[in-house]
């Protein structure tokens, strides 16, 4: 992980090329970007369609670029846009009549499909641990433990209170411990 | 395994996992951790977890950048330039005004035509009443069927050449018809009648050719010359 000052100077200096006209500023927040968009997206219970759910997440956010004022890293916005394109995907498919509601157990299945890496007992022992949480859980203890973010910054992308951010991180570690020593 | 209670500690102990302290905190974190084997346990869970969850899915990142770029208009390149639609109105501007000068040519044209007829026959149903034998004016305006069309009675009838549907009771067609047909007129008369009808430029068509067009939009293009 990088220093968060360093992410925000370089994000200023890519989105200050972007609007200068430089194409390839756009490509570089891409690049910059997408690996934690698509953790995030498996983090939130996407099975399917990742590599698209990212690819509109940017164009939605290049889009309405002219109206992101910097008070949240472009990072934590990018997760707000993926979090609400992942959740109105799920009310369109909830109003569908053959719709697959995505449950608790489809984020499962999707950390099952990572037990092809290599990786020591304990990883996958907390792998399986994470896998157990509640989507929120799961989603407010990735975006700290792995991306990092401050509880206001998961507060902004979950749409909750920093407060309660903090509730959902700190029942999610003990769970996590919980499982591990059960 | 039970909690520290050192919070300020633990809430920092992600924020170690990757390295995103400062140099002071960074310092003071490590400083518990050599004590306290409840939160070196927990990093070690933490940084367990990076390293499990930190498994990306598979994505295209270079096809993401480009499916991307090329949906964005940069600031700078105005949609003028890569909007299609855009590109489309703009396309169609030129023939639109080019349209629009036709229209107000036809216009233009229709309504001189309408007025140089109106102004004749004002002038047509002037100079008749004074004048009496006078039938040139009547005549210019109906040459063809005049002279192409005769009533079956115009030898005797007072008003077959004139028209009579318009006036039906005009002293125009009066004088008409006591003047007769053009067919009655000699040789001369109808010199005379032809010369006058070059006058009127009413039945000159290289006046209708190129007519100044009355443009509405004059700020458009400029120059335009009503009639």
């Amino acid at each position: 992980m990088t220093n968060p000052t360093d992410d925000l100077a370089s994000d200023a200096t890519l989105l200050t090329r972007w609007r200068g006209g430089d194409e390839r500023a756009a490509t570089e927040i891409v690049e910059r970007h997408a690996p934690a968009l698509a953790r995030f997206a498996a983090s939130l219970g996407v099975r399917t369609d990742i590599e698209e759910l990212v690819q509109d997440t940017f164009v939605r956010a290049f889009a309405s670029l002219e109206g992101f004022r910097g008070e949240s890293t472009l990072r934590t916005w990018l997760f707000t846009i993926m979090r609400r394109l992942v959740l109105d995907q799920r009310r369109a498919r909830a109003r569908r009549p053959v719709a697959v509601p995505v449950e608790e157990d489809d984020a499962v299945t999707e950390f099952d499909a990572l037990d092809g890496m290599v990786a020591t007992e304990m990883e996958q022992k907390v792998r399986s641990a994470v896998a157990e949480l509640t989507p929120t859980q799961r989603e407010v203890f990735t975006l700290r433990v792995m991306e990092g973010l401050s509880y206001k910054e998961i507060a902004e992308v979950a749409g909750t209170t920093e407060g309660a951010a903090r509730v959902h991180y700190h029942n999610a570690m003990r769970a996590v411990k919980e499982f591990l020593d059960g | 395994m039970a909690d520290c209670s050192n919070v300020e500690i633990r809430e920092l102990l992600p924020e170690r996992a990757g390295s995103a302290l400062s140099a002071a905190d960074h310092a003071r974190v490590d400083a518990h951790l050599a004590s306290c084997p409840t939160c070196s346990a927990e990093l070690a869970l933490i940084q367990a977890a990076r390293r499990a969850i930190r498994v990306t899915p598979s994505i295209d990142v270079g096809r993401i950048s480009a499916a991307v770029v090329a949906a964005t208009v940069t600031p700078s390149r105005p949609q003028l330039v890569t909007s299609a639609p855009m590109i489309a109105r703009a396309q169609r501007a030129p023939r639109m005004r080019w349209i629009g000068l036709k229209a107000a040519a036809a216009v233009a044209i229709a309504a001189a035509g309408i007025g140089s007829f109106a102004v004749w026959r004002s002038a047509d149903d002037g100079a008749s009443l004074p004048n009496g034998g006078s039938a040139q004016p009547v005549a210019a305006a109906t040459p063809a069927p005049a002279a192409s069309a005769p009533s079956p009675g115009a030898a005797g009838s007072p008003a077959p050449l004139t028209v009579a549907s318009a006036t039906p009771a005009s002293s125009a067609s009066a004088e008409i018809g006591v003047a007769g047909g053009l067919s009655d007129l000699s040789a001369s008369d109808l010199k005379a009648l032809l010369g006058d009808l070059g006058t009127t430029g009413v039945a000159d068509d290289a006046a209708f050719e190129e007519p100044a067009p009355v443009i509405p939009d004059v700020g458009d293009i400029g120059g335009g010359e009503s009639l």
